[in-house]
């Protein structure tokens, strides 16, 4: 059920630091998120269907993480192009859609998309105890650095157990349904889940102790940034330095946009 | 119970990682490392669980048990809610970076909440104790609704219609939340009350 999709992929996007990676991320996506211009969001994209091909990523499993979005979106699309104010550019009956409405629907559907495809190619390619070490020498608190790194080393497991759980449930002929019944049942077994989570930390944390732990995870990988890094960051830089100044309308972009 | 990426406005997203930091700030604080391991396995508990879909009817909803999660980890719930979105985000994809501290607030907060306002009654008569654990899976998931329907319509006035769609959606789950916990409390008392906060001695 649980599984990291993208990591073993291989790709030009995998040549740089996970550092890097989670910085030109994080650069990108609050750019993104602060920016309305059109023309912004539509380089935005550009850029994070650029960085989709270049990392190699297979298009069919991107395809499917999008869907993610796809409730939500439809609900968007449904909602605002006949809620909005503003100009009316069709009537159907007693419902009318304005032209502001039509305009906020489409820039949160580039918006979302974007992030989503940029968050997909450069966070979700590398693996949660790289993820976590780049957040640690990005200044996060080691405490929720460890936490992060024992969370995720756990989630299999338990998932695992939930399984086993469930495979008795239905062994006992359990069928789910809207009774009573159902709900204490599922009540329990998830109690049962918090009880075996409960006494293998117990485990966990004596053996933790038995290995002197002393607060710190040491990875086995080390990275250290070589040019291409400098070259990435330098690139997403300048590109996020236009999206800003184009929103701020003081520069234009040339061509489409 | 999240919002995805690109919707909020800036002033929103700024105000959510506000909220966010001083949390989990406090949360980490009263944490040592005695307890990581505890919090760490617990928060991969909370995140396996929150995968189980509840049959309503002909649909089905999935757990957010941010009521649990408040009764047994109190303050450390901001940290561990916030690493459970986080690795949310890295594995599926729902939310993302700049709408981390927003969907961590939305949960934590009333997680928080919970803890003060029903951990004292579960010891009390059994009614009263069955009615706390029921409002406390109730409330978590209103409370969570609610700022998730502010933090939409102080983003945007025109998402009003979406923000009420949003919060309504969530009351069928108020309901099965409430039941949820209600019965988890109770099993959790019979089988190990030491994992309930302020049980007398």
């Amino acid at each position: 059920m649980l599984q990291e999709t993208f990591i073993s992929q291989k790709s030009l996007i995998l040549g740089l630091t996970p550092r890097t990676r989670t910085l030109a991320a994080i650069i990108f996506v609050s750019v993104i998120a602060l920016s309305n211009e059109l023309p912004v969001l539509l380089l935005a994209l550009g850029a994070a269907l650029l960085l989709v091909s270049v990392a190699g990523l297979d298009f069919r499993q991107v395809g499917r993480r999008l869907l993610v979005l796809s409730g939500f979106l439809l609900l968007i699309w449904l909602i605002l192009p006949f809620t909005y104010q503003g100009e009316i550019v069709w009537r159907i009956s007693f419902l009318s859609v304005t032209q502001p409405g039509l305009m906020a629907a489409t820039r949160l559907t580039l918006k979302t998309c974007s992030m989503l495809l940029i968050f997909l190619t450069l966070i979700s390619t590398m693996s949660t105890a790289d993820l976590a070490h780049a957040l640690h020498s990005l200044k996060m608190p080691a405490k929720l650095v460890l936490l992060l790194l024992i969370t995720y080393r756990y989630i299999f497991l338990i998932e695992e157990e939930l399984q086993t759980l469930q495979r008795a449930a239905k062994v006992r002929n359990f069928k789910p349904g809207t009774t009573l019944h159902c709900y204490r049942t599922y009540a329990y077994l998830l109690g049962m889940l918090f009880v075996r989570a409960a006494e293998r930390a117990q485990r966990v944390h004596q053996a933790m102790l038995c290995r002197a732990f002393n607060g710190r995870f040491h990875s086995l990988r080390e990275y250290h940034n070589r040019s291409q890094d400098y070259y990435f960051l330098a690139l997403v830089t300048i590109i996020a330095l236009m999206m800003i100044l184009r929103e701020w309308k003081i520069i234009t972009l040339p061509t489409l946009l | 119970m999240h919002i995805a990426e690109g919707v909020l406005s800036g002033p929103v997203l700024a105000a959510g990682f506000a909220v966010t930091v001083v949390g989990v700030g406090i949360g980490l604080k009263k944490l040592d490392f005695e307890q990581i391991a505890e919090t760490g396995i617990l928060a991969a508990a909370f995140f396996v669980a929150s995968l189980v879909h509840v049959p309503i009817g002909p649909a089905n909803v999935h757990l957010i048990l941010n009521g649990i999660v408040g009764l047994l980890l109190g303050w450390a719930a901001f940290p561990a809610i916030a690493t459970a979105l986080l690795l949310q985000a890295v594995l599926f994809q729902f939310g993302g970076i700049t709408s981390l501290g927003v969907n961590t607030a939305i949960m934590a907060l009333p997680a928080i909440a919970c803890h003060y306002l029903f951990a004292p009654l579960l010891w009390k008569s059994p009614k009263v104790a069955a009615s706390a654990a029921f409002a406390c899976g109730f409330m978590a998931v209103l409370l969570g609704a609610i700022l998730l329907g502010g933090a939409l319509f102080l983003s945007d006035e025109n998402f009003l219609e979406v923000a009420t769609i949003a919060v309504s959606a969530h009351i069928p789950v108020m309901v099965i939340e409430g039941f949820i916990t209600l019965f988890c409390i109770g099993f959790l008392k019979k089988v190990r009350p030491e994992m309930l906060p302020g049980k007398p001695s």
